[in-house]
């Protein structure tokens, strides 16, 4: 329908809202607001100067509280949720699909020496790349260029439906710090096992003083040398238990001097 | 957040952009539906259907060009229309059955050959027998002449009040007309 003019739609609205609009002009009117804008917001210019400005009154406290559930209730399931397990399953959704095209390549190359084959053509420049494949070497070309979003459609079209996908969640600014924050998350359980495994490790009860506290068979007669302390490194004291218990002629003779002192002692 | 990016966050189903769409404009468009219908029960159901209204023009046709306030505006006026125009029809009709009614009573019909006129000749003659609430409105209404518009003017109130008070007050004429003449 063609838009009124300016003046037709204050006539239709004046006369609207006095009471002296015929049948024929509702109609008209009726039909013409819906696609006309200049025709609404006469009807609201009118009723706002007959008011002075001055709004009645609005919604009850009740009605108030209604109109917060029922608006809610419409905006609730328009959101999209991009938590952490959401982005997590993505990040595997986009890391799990290129593998078996790898794989496939293989048998393709005759020699595992060979140059591996020439990667696919960039992203852009391939219109039939499914599922966001190749995201992550798009990210080095342009990293802050914004993407059309007919780019980023093509890309997430196959993978996502349209009217739930997050057209860039993964391939937006936000991506490398989720993936940084994944490996930090990683590399801290690595530490965390490390440092127990460690601390495991020093709990352990050390196998020198079992060495000194208990001698050979062969000399029942010989006095109970006293273990002594450990002091430095572990190699120094293994050297030191051993030359006071059995005598440096007892040294194994692959075992070389490690350390200066003990060099000095050697014939 | 400009306009802007409230239309295309909304349209992304960005959280903030569509709770910045409804806080940052939820009491203009409440201001907007009271001019039209504050007062009258449907006021509710048309501020969430101002909002339905937006949110699914943004996901069918995308971003307006318009200002968010305006555009806002205009759907909460399209929003309030059909509400005005049902008031509108109940008030003809209860018009045309006030012309019924005054047709009926002989000395109204000797008296005028117009319908019209033989309807304010009744308002006239029994508008003192009616409740003090509806006789105020009815005789601006039908004695000064006052349009719905002045009406709703002089009584402070939206133009759904100011008409569903206009239609009580002559409800309330016809059941008195009624009773005095045994109709």
């Amino acid at each position: 329908m063609a838009e009124l003019s300016v003046e037709e739609a204050q006539r239709l609205a004046r006369n609207f809202l006095t009471g002296l609009a015929g049948d024929a002009d509702v109609s008209r009117l009726e039909s013409a607001l819906a696609d006309d804008q200049t025709l609404a917001l006469e009807l609201l210019a009118q009723m706002q100067t007959a008011l002075e400005d001055v709004a009645p009154e609005g919604l009850t406290q009740d009605q108030v509280k209604s109109v917060d559930a029922r608006v809610e209730a419409l905006v609730g399931p328009r959101i999209r949720r991009r938590g952490l397990f959401g982005i997590f399953k993505r990040l595997f959704k986009r890391r799990r699909k290129p593998v078996p095209a790898r794989v496939a390549k293989r048998p393709e190359a005759p020699e595992p020496e060979a140059a591996p084959a020439p990667a696919p053509a960039p992203v852009l420049e391939s219109p039939a790349l499914p599922d966001g494949e190749g995201m992550e070497e798009m990210a080095p070309i342009a990293p802050s260029a914004p993407l059309p979003s007919e780019a980023l459609a093509h890309l997430d079209g196959v993978e996502a439906a349209p009217a739930e996908a997050p057209p860039a969640a993964a391939s937006g600014p936000g991506f490398p710090w989720l993936a940084l924050l994944g490996g930090a998350l990683v590399l801290g359980l690595i530490a965390l096992a490390g440092s127990w495994a460690w601390a495991r490790h020093r709990a352990r009860p050390k196998p020198a003083p079992v060495l000194a506290a208990a001698p050979p068979p062969s000399h029942p007669a010989a006095p109970a040398a006293p273990a002594p302390a450990p002091q430095g490194p572990a190699f120094a004291q293994r050297g030191l238990v051993m030359a006071t218990k059995d005598g440096i002629d007892t040294l194994p003779a692959a075992i070389p001097p490690t350390t200066p002192q003990a060099a000095g002692q050697l014939p | 957040m400009t306009d802007e990016e409230i239309y295309h966050g909304a349209m992304d189903g960005d959280e903030s952009a569509l709770r910045e769409l409804v806080d940052s404009t939820r009491e203009h468009v409440e201001k907007v539906c009271a001019y039209f219908l504050g007062g009258d029960e449907s006021l509710p159901g048309a501020v969430v259907g101002t909002y339905s209204r937006a949110l699914n023009t943004l996901t069918k046709h995308g971003a307006p060009s318009l200002p968010l306030r305006s555009w806002l505006s205009i759907l909460a006026t399209q929003e309030c229309f059909p509400t005005l125009a049902r008031l509108r029809a109940d008030y003809d009709q209860q018009s045309r059955q006030l012309e019924d009614l005054a047709g009926k009573i002989p000395t109204l019909v000797e008296i005028s050959g117009d319908a019209k006129e033989r309807v304010n000749f009744m308002i006239r003659g029994d508008i003192e027998d009616i409740p003090t609430q509806h006789r105020q409105v009815l005789s601006m209404a039908e004695l000064e002449g006052l349009h719905t518009l002045e009406l709703a003017k002089r009584l402070g109130c939206s133009w759904a009040t100011a008409m569903n008070r206009l239609v009580a007050a002559r409800h309330a004429l016809s059941k008195r007309v009624r009773e005095s003449f045994g109709l």
